[in-house]
């Protein structure tokens, strides 16, 4: 098998892709790449299956070495991609010959930055995944000469060439209620959905924060599941909305559920940015 | 026991699950609660996943829920001709524990219930518990029987690092962590067990339904347990 070793691991990497569903139960958390649309269409334009892993960076990326050819596909989303210190074009797929360097940039919109491979990233399957997680994965976060394995597989470069409107962005979360908001007193929930929030500086892959000037005092409720996409209402008028690594169960109220839309939408929200809550109501009882 | 099923409550939560939950006031749910979520999960085989709480079940279907109040007529169905027996087979563990003999936890938990450290040991072992469901992390069983004796609140300031195997008590419960871990309960010892270890058969050491209770070790056996990586049929009464 050939592999890419870790030169420079940027700030957070890690290989990821769909997660493992089936083990919440005995309480190991979903993982998975935090933005699956981007994930899932970078495994698309190299003709790989959803269930391929793929490279995810916060903010700053990687530098790899290759042993053998490889061609990738590289999230819209950085400033620059290097191949042997030359910047290339990286709206279409990126060949990668044996003892290339490769140097992924820094972000330029979100926080998340996808590197795909034609074949998918081989690393250890622990659980049904590759996603990298602490106490399930051997390696939780990948550091300098740590190696991803691959497969050097062939692919028609033709295949795909990115637009711009691959990276829209929204600052409306759509939300429906969670099996707690009946608990909030009325003035809130209205206020809730007024209110202009701010992405909190204090974030990773388990939870997003948002303070709010909302306090009240709601019971606690006992412990019940949570899942990526729930948001919990902390007795200081936080708001966490739960991402892909949170535990799988929880005791605060969870007021709302994002749509998984919304959690892709959110998940690139750089920290500092205002967004609002718009209220999705179910098509019926 | 069985409860008329409009005792539930069924909510649906976003696109893609159903929540089933008991109510409040209705005490010793567990046989239920479970004889419920394995009905429902030998009915949707590979379609849903089944995750339980205290009081709640969460349905996660892999698909969108096209029919919501169908879906929920349906799981009506099965709830209603589940068995109302016991339909799983719990095991019954002896959980070998090295209780701290003097710690800040123990200290803590020492000034709440004005016990001194040896009766909290002792009521902590003389119980039976029950583990109610896994979460928090992975393997990490919520156990249920804690004499009322020993009912105090969580920590105020989790602790940043609490150790693989520590025995802890918060908020009425038992728990183990698997590994180490912030964590908001008060340790009372360690347990030389692999309470999770990804490559065994059966990762989590303890499933919903299990019957525990603790006993006392010295040092020298908790090395021994600890080094000998023992058959954990050894620790199974029955």
């Amino acid at each position: 098998m050939a592999k890419a070793t870790i030169i420079h691991p940027g700030f957070y990497s890690s290989i990821q892709d769909l997660g493992r569903l089936n083990y919440r139960n005995i309480g190991v958390p979903q993982s998975g790449a935090m933005d699956m649309e981007t994930a899932t269409m970078l495994n698309k334009s190299l003709g790989n299956t959803p269930e391929d892993a793929i490279l995810e960076m916060i903010t700053i990326g990687v530098t790899l070495i290759f042993n053998a050819s490889a061609y990738l596909s590289v999230s819209q989303n950085v400033d620059q991609v290097y191949v042997n210190d030359f910047s290339v074009d990286f709206s279409k797929i990126v060949k990668i010959k044996n003892g290339d360097h490769l140097k992924i940039g820094r972000v330029t919109t979100g926080n998340f930055i996808y590197v795909a491979i034609a074949g998918g990233w081989q690393t250890e399957k622990v659980l049904g995944s590759r996603s990298m997680y602490a106490g399930i994965t051997n390696v939780s976060r990948l550091s300098v000469d740590d190696f991803i394995a691959y497969e050097s597989v062939e692919c028609d470069v033709d295949l795909f060439r990115f637009r711009e409107s691959d990276t829209t962005k929204s600052n409306l979360i759509s939300v429906f209620e969670g099996p707690e908001f009946h608990l909030l007193p009325e003035a809130i929930k209205k206020a809730i959905f007024e209110k202009e929030l701010i992405v909190s500086k204090s974030w990773n892959r388990m939870a997003f924060n948002a303070s709010t000037d909302l306090k009240v005092d709601l019971q606690q409720i006992k412990t019940a599941p949570v899942t990526p996409g729930m948001v919990q209402f902390t007795p200081n008028g936080e708001l966490l909305f739960l991402m892909r690594d949170a535990q799988t169960t929880g005791g605060y109220p969870r007021i709302l559920q994002l749509t998984e839309d919304a959690l892709v939408t959110m998940v690139q929200l750089q920290p500092g940015s205002s967004f609002q809550l718009k209220r999705k109501f179910k098509s019926s009882k | 026991m069985k409860l008329p099923d409009d005792k539930l409550t069924y909510k649906r939560v976003g696109d893609k699950a159903i929540e089933i939950s008991w109510p409040d006031n209705v005490q010793d749910i567990l046989i239920n609660r479970h004889n419920v979520a394995l009905a429902i999960e030998e009915h949707f085989k590979n379609e849903v996943l089944v995750n339980e709480g205290y009081r709640t079940i969460l349905l996660l279907f892999k698909d969108e829920i096209k029919n919501p109040d169908q879906q929920i007529q349906e799981l009506k169905q099965i709830i209603t001709s589940a068995a109302t027996d016991q339909i799983f087979t719990p095991k019954k563990w002896r959980i070998p524990v090295l209780y701290d003999q003097d710690s800040a936890d123990l200290l803590a938990i020492s000034k709440q219930t004005l016990l001194t450290f040896e009766t909290i040991k002792r009521k902590h072992q003389e119980a039976i518990y029950t583990v109610e469901f896994i979460g928090f992390l992975p393997g990490f069983p919520y156990l249920s029987g804690l004499p009322e004796i020993l009912n105090i609140p969580r920590r105020e300031t989790p602790n940043p690092s609490i150790q693989a195997g520590s025995v802890a008590i918060a908020a009425g419960q038992c728990g183990v962590y698997p590994r180490q871990s912030p964590g908001g309960w008060y340790v009372l010892g360690r347990s030389p067990l692999e309470f999770f270890e990804v490559h065994r058969e059966q990762p989590n050491l303890l499933s919903i339904g299990d019957c525990v209770c603790f006993y006392d070790i010295d040092r020298q056996e908790f090395d021994r347990i600890k080094s000998e990586s023992s058959n954990l049929k050894t620790f199974q009464d029955g």
